[in-house]
């Protein structure tokens, strides 16, 4: 079902002091493509200095800058308009990174037990374990697959913010099974790429008033399907895509350095309406 | 020669002042220490080198068609030469260059290849360095100082002159300049290699610059000077890919430059060698490489790879645990000299364990028959003894493809060891390229 979205995304970084030599690159210009056709969007960044608008390779539209001066705040403010309908996709390729392990998605061994744990039990669910290996569940396809690992995944973690932080593994989140969206999604990504399922990472936001949102995307026929274990659901077109990459620290919304002694505190707040 | 032998104590007074210092991490301290040179040069005939020059061009002109393709099209995967699990679970491999094209398409403008002539007289491959490979100012201002110390020496001996590495390094840095200044960046002088980084830069007439002497503004690349900045097209830097750009690779990084990897991808500078570059001189794609010689040159290897086997491959495995007592057992990972283990040398147990790591993780390690290569003469407290030495040679890639008519000789101290690595703390001789 198709939907017109509005976005607003606004986030504030707050120095203890003055920073100087600040260099940013942001993420957050909407993925531009069939399904999400971005039909207005704005980005105020203060202080801006001189930035730059690239392309990395993960496709992701990015902002570079730099700050000379000092500062004691920093705030880039996303506004626009988007038509949404997941109908619309085209096939393309999956790049081959994305059926490999990515620094952040590692396999463990308590990872890798899961998993053959979870096909065990997919494959008794489809009735096969008669005549087959109990571990065949080739005819499941990679989607159904996914959103069984998907149930799984929401099944083990408790949803508990400040846990974990922007560096803690797939592992280390799955092992506490304490975490929030982002420790969610690199826990199954490395669970379909188990499986063979290339997957990736995405940054984004999501109908409602709130922070930013991350969730799954795997590839299956030449098509990306949005899978979000947070809320153990497919996604729809009340998302909104900011960027895709292997794992988090190949796609943060924001990324700086700066000089100067400063602690950092960051508000930041989202509405999508449609 | 004999004056040349008479002063090599006064060579290795003024290679300590100049500060042709080598350091190295064990067990978790730093230690700076001086790097032993020995008077003694290793001759390699003219006409020796000349199959030597031949066989590395091919070489890194394949090497660099590989970089390419796995950062573009993939054809090598495709078509199935490579499997893809080496490219893609190599360390060296990183997705943030995918779809980069660096100037002129050279991705490994300084190639240091290490090579070993065998007993038998044959030259072979060990492994290539196209990172950041280093060792080229040794050999340079050893003769430098050879020939200040005993100028008969070489009216005598007809040696093809080395001392054209800057300019040559020039026309590397030239060639894919976008526009701008020649730098080279340095992580800082407490680098092991900072005599070579200070010593490079003036032999090539370029800037010698820090992190913080260099800034990205609006996907250009700047040096700091005390009136306007200038703008660099060509940047020679000495510091690893993951440390290179903080917002792109490590981000604790203190020594990066921000945004150069924006730069770089908008085609504004030059990055020498390019980032990636990993990717193919990893000890598991060694054993591709003459079948890429083939893939992209439609040419058959002029130089030889020491025999490997890769116990990724079923044949290749058994051998390997059948007779890994006579191999040497690499792991794909580790590099500098660490992670090499000689079959022979493990006790009953060891070999056991190892042979059980190799089974459950074949793609971490390669096996190689163990050369029986040439021992060099040295001089030791007075007296020639024998040791093992292999050679660095240097492969620049610019408007052609060069190989330097010198290299770094490096020996090892210890008459039983075959590593030679510097970090394992070896010595280093000049390379005579003789004419007859």
């Amino acid at each position: 079902m198709h939907r017109e979205l509005s976005f607003y995304f606004d986030t504030v970084l707050q120095f203890s002091g003055p920073v100087t030599e600040h260099n940013f690159l942001l993420r957050c210009i909407p993925a531009d493509c069939p399904e999400q056709k971005i039909l207005s969007y704005t980005l105020t960044v203060y202080p801006d200095g001189v930035s730059s608008l690239g392309r990395d390779s993960f496709g992701n539209a990015v902002r570079a800058g730099r700050v000379p001066k000092a500062h004691d705040s920093f705030r880039y403010t996303l506004q626009g308009t988007a038509y949404r309908d997941d109908s619309l996709r085209v096939p393309e390729e999956a790049a081959p990174f994305y059926r490999y392990a990515s620094p952040l998605t590692q396999p463990t061994p308590e990872l890798a037990e899961f998993f053959t744990a979870a096909e065990k039990e997919a494959a008794g669910r489809s009735g096969k374990e008669k005549n087959t290996l109990p571990d065949d569940v080739s005819d499941i396809n990679a989607l159904e697959k996914a959103k069984m690992l998907c149930a799984k995944v929401h099944e083990h973690f408790i949803y508990t913010p400040g846990e974990t932080n922007v560096f803690t593994t797939a592992g280390e989140a799955f092992a506490s099974a304490k975490g929030v969206c982002q420790d969610y999604a690199h826990v199954l990504i490395s669970l379909c790429r188990m499986a063979g399922i290339p997957a990736r990472y995405v940054s984004g936001l999501f109908t409602g008033e709130g922070a930013g949102h991350a969730w799954t995307e795997i590839w299956m026929d030449g098509l990306w399907y949005g899978i979000d274990p947070t809320h153990d659901r497919l996604t729809d077109e009340t998302y909104l895509k900011l960027c895709v990459g292997r794992d988090f620290a190949d796609c943060p919304i924001e990324r700086g350095v700066f000089s100067g002694w400063a602690e950092q505190t960051q508000k930041v707040f989202t509405k999508v309406t449609d | 020669m004999k004056t040349l032998l008479a002063h090599t104590k006064e060579i290795n007074e003024q290679l300590a002042r100049y500060g042709v210092k080598f350091g190295i991490y064990k067990n978790g301290t730093f230690n700076e220490r001086l790097f032993p040179f020995d008077p003694v040069p290793r001759q390699i005939p003219e006409t020796e080198f000349a199959v030597l020059e031949k066989g590395l061009v091919q070489r890194v002109t394949a090497l660099n068609h590989f970089i390419y393709d796995i950062y573009h099209d993939k054809k090598i995967v495709r078509d199935g030469v490579v499997p893809e699990e080496f490219v893609y679970r190599s360390p060296g491999y990183l997705a943030q260059c995918e779809g980069i094209t660096p100037s002129k398409k050279v991705y490994s403008h300084i190639s240091g290849i290490d090579l070993v002539e065998g007993k038998d007289g044959v030259w072979y491959i060990l492994e290539d360095n196209l990172r950041i490979p280093s060792g080229a100012s040794y050999p340079l201002i050893a003769r430098t100082l050879c020939r200040r110390c005993s100028p008969d020496t070489f009216k005598r001996h007809r040696v093809r002159d080395n001392r054209q590495y800057g300019a040559l390094l020039k026309r590397t840095m030239d060639h894919v300049n976008t526009g701008g200044i020649n730098v080279i960046f340095t992580p800082g002088r407490y680098n092991a290699a900072y005599f070579e980084h200070s010593y490079l830069a003036e032999q090539a007439g370029a800037v010698l610059a820090e992190s913080s002497d260099l800034y990205v503004e609006n996907a250009m690349l700047y040096y700091r000077t005390s009136r306007d900045p200038v703008r660099v097209g060509a940047l020679y830097r000495r510091v690893s890919d993951e440390y290179m750009d903080p917002l792109c690779f490590e981000p604790s990084s203190l020594i990066g430059i921000p945004n150069l990897m924006e730069a770089y991808r908008a085609g504004n500078v030059a990055v020498i060698n390019a980032p990636g570059n990993g990717v193919a001189d990893d000890k598991g794609i060694y054993y591709f490489v003459p079948k890429m010689i083939s893939y992209y040159l439609g040419e058959k290897a002029v130089l030889k790879n020491a025999p490997t086997y890769l116990p990724y491959y079923e044949e290749d495995r058994k051998y390997t645990l059948d007779n890994i007592d006579k191999l040497v057992i690499k792991d794909v990972a580790e590099a500098g000299g660490y992670g090499v283990v000689f079959g022979e040398n493990l006790t009953r147990e060891q070999r056991e364990d190892l042979k059980d790591t190799i089974k459950n993780a074949p793609r971490r390690f390669i096996a190689q028959e163990v050369i029986d290569f040439k021992d060099l003469p040295i001089l030791e407290n007075g007296e020639t003894v024998e040791r093992k030495a292999d050679l660095r040679a240097f492969v620049l890639s610019g408007e052609d493809v060069q190989v330097w008519p010198s290299g770094l000789t490096r020996f090892s101290r210890n008459p039983d060891s075959f590593v030679v690595n510097s970090s394992q703390g070896g010595g280093f001789k000049d390379t005579w390229i003789v004419c007859q």
